[in-house]
């Protein structure tokens, strides 16, 4: 259970201005437009790198969708002078919706097309496209509460509070769990391609 | 919750660059497009949660003009049909294919119906009986109060009376005409509101008001019934012929509640028990009071109906699981017109899912929230000791199936008093919980004075 903070937090830079938010809160078009715009390749990236499974894209793209939906729904709830960035509250719902869906449709890969991919082209153009397989493949190995720390804290760069507050957990468990899905990337990806 | 042997996430070292080769594409380019394409589809569809608001009632006090009326229903409806009468005997009226007026003779009339079904009557004097199937507001305006229509057969009579007041004109005391109405509910219900109050009356039940005061109710025998059993009789008369001449209509389940609400027939032993407990619901946690507030259910579905003021209490928990969510298991769907000024009525309709309709044994979200009130209270006053400004408080907890509570979402205003987190902290302490069949959510709202 994670008690929110009463401190007001202001909109650091990157989020929305409060005039566009207000007025998306009111149910104006156009500012609603904007606040996917402006927010949409983040929820996407959180999203896509968390299923992190082979045809994700049509699964992406709704949960995209329905995050998206679910903010406009509660939008008016939203309190800018609230314990959380409206970036956050964004990704707080784009990651549980995409945690549900794991733990209702988990995907594992055919061992086939894991040992397919194991061998990288020897191109060089290739590699970068092997590293990110690999990578893929390492993310996809962790349990979902792990890859959500993960995702959030590597490639989002959330504080540890602040992913607290998303998956509701104590600070001490994002950081065990941290750990722990940091010391099991290392080893996929060292098992998965040495040079990495 | 730490374990000691264990490193810090900063301790086990991963290559940046790696990482960052697992890219994510770039959202479809119509992404924005499509969300609010689809949102716009769920609000027409009228899912489950709040439809937008759309004005039903378009009641203004006193004697409206039927050609500003006109005006309201023609922009919304379409144009329908319209009339005057100003009778000499007897009459029956059909106003659109909705409703049907039985005038007596000297009885004055205006009338507007929209395509659409939605009515309103000017009736300026005399007395009409009326009957009204469901399907959209309908309004009859007197000079003094407005009788909006939950359903289906009343009696508006309208008379002059004398009242010393002064005039205006003449600046001199006298003896002015002013007009009463009063009201005769047969079945359905009525409300009778103006600008000082407004009453719901049942069958059997009459109401009246006049110039300057609100609408009163007292009980009413069945002799007035029975006066009328001819009007009654040459109503429904003509709602059969009506009736007969319509081409049958099918439930649908994709209508909304609203529609579904109006094709279902009453089931007597359901619908009375429902109405029993959405009203007992509705008084003792949502602070409506039972005399403002009219509660018809049919089989699966209900419609409520309340004034302005009522609506304004209960709308932020209505479809909570301290309101009407309590009878819900999974998803119900609603639709709701609200008011936009104090005069108009809200009328909000809910269906139920088969498996919700038998009695449901969960634990009561609305009783455990008085509950940890009274058991927090102590706590909560001790925060607020040397406090030197008050605080309102409003904290919003979402419990699992086991009844624990899994978040809890927090308001402070001002934001950052000092009491705050203590308050938060003391509702928690008493949050006790039973288990339920459904993740529920109970929000806490405080305003508290500092104590000294």
């Amino acid at each position: 259970m994670g008690a929110a903070t009463m401190q007001p937090r202001a909109n650091a830079s990157g989020e929305l201005d409060e005039l566009t938010l207000a007025r998306a809160q009111r149910g104006d078009e156009a500012a609603r437009r904007t606040l996917i715009v402006k927010y949409q390749a983040r929820v996407f990236a959180v999203i896509w790198r968390m299923l992190a499974s082979r045809g994700r894209e049509t699964i992406a793209e709704d949960l995209c969708q329905e995050t998206f939906i679910r903010v406009l729904s509660n939008l008016s709830s939203f309190v800018p002078a609230g314990p959380a960035r409206l970036s956050t509250w964004i990704l707080t719902i784009a990651t549980r919706l995409t945690l549900n869906e794991l733990t209702r449709h988990p995907v594992s890969e055919p061992l086939d097309e894991q040992m397919k991919d194991r061998a990288p082209g020897p191109e060089k153009h290739f590699e970068r496209r092997a590293v990110a397989e690999a990578v893929r493949r390492a993310i996809a190995c962790l349990n979902p509460e792990q890859r959500a720390v993960v995702i959030l804290r590597e490639y989002h760069e959330l504080d540890y509070e602040e992913i607290a507050r998303i998956l509701e957990l104590e600070v001490g468990t994002v950081k065990s769990r941290l750990a722990r899905a940091r010391k099991a990337l290392r080893e996929a990806l060292h098992e998965e391609r040495p040079r990495a | 919750m730490k374990n000691d042997q264990e490193p810090e996430p900063e301790d086990i070292v991963l290559d940046r660059d790696v990482l960052l080769s697992y890219d994510a594409p770039a959202p479809p380019a119509d992404l924005a497009d499509r969300v609010l394409g689809k949102l716009r589809k769920r609000l027409a569809a009228q899912l489950p949660g709040r439809r937008p608001r759309l004005r039903r009632w378009g009641i203004v006090g006193g004697s409206l003009a039927v050609a500003a009326a006109a005006g309201f229903f023609g922009l919304r409806l379409g144009p329908a049909e319209s009339g005057r009468r100003v009778t000499s005997a007897r009459e029956s009226i059909a106003m659109g294919a909705r409703a049907v007026a039985v005038a007596e003779p000297q009885a004055e009339l205006e009338w507007v119906v929209a395509r659409g079904g939605a009515g309103r009557v000017s009736q300026a004097r005399g007395e009409v009986f009326y009957r009204v199937e469901r399907g959209g507001p309908f309004v009859v305006a007197t000079p003094v109060a407005d009788v909006q229509v939950l359903g289906t057969c009343f009696r508006v009579e309208v008379s002059e009376m004398k009242s010393q007041r002064r005039t205006i004109m003449a600046g001199a005391a006298g003896a002015a005409l002013s007009a009463a109405v009063l009201v005769t509910v047969y079945e359905g219900r009525v409300m009778l509101a103006n600008a000082h109050g407004s009453v719901t009356l049942g069958p059997g039940e009459h109401g009246s008001a006049a110039q300057g005061s609100a609408p009163t109710r007292s009980a009413q025998g069945q002799e007035n019934a029975l006066l009328w059993s001819n009007s009654v009789l040459q109503a429904r008369v003509h709602k059969l012929e009506e009736e007969l001449r319509k081409p049958e209509q099918q439930a649908d389940e994709s209508d909304g509640s609203d529609k579904r609400f109006v094709r279902e027939e009453r089931n007597p032993s359901w619908a009375a028990r429902e109405e029993q407990l959405v009203r007992e619901r509705l008084t003792r946690f949502l602070g409506v009071d039972g005399d403002r507030a009219s509660v018809e259910c049919r089989q699966t579905c209900c419609e409520l109906m309340m004034d302005s003021p009522s609506w304004k209490k209960a709308e932020k928990e209505i479809w909570s699981d301290v309101g009407i969510g309590h009878f819900v298991s999974k998803g119900f769907s609603v639709s709701q017109q609200t008011p936009e000024n104090d005069t108009e009525l809200a009328d909000a309709t809910f269906c139920l899912q088969p498996q919700d309709v038998q009695p449901r044994a969960d634990a009561d979200r609305g009783a455990e929230r008085q509950a940890l009130l009274a058991a927090s209270r102590s706590a909560v006053e001790a925060c607020m000791r040397g406090q030197s400004q008050p605080l309102d408080f409003e904290s919003h907890l979402r419990l699992d199936e086991a009844g624990a509570v899994k978040g809890v979402t927090s308001i402070a205003d001002p934001v950052g008093h000092g009491a705050a987190a203590c308050v938060e902290q003391a509702i928690l302490a008493a949050a006790r919980f039973a288990p339920t069949t459904k993740e529920t959510g109970v929000t806490i709202e405080l305003h508290l004075k500092p104590l000294p």
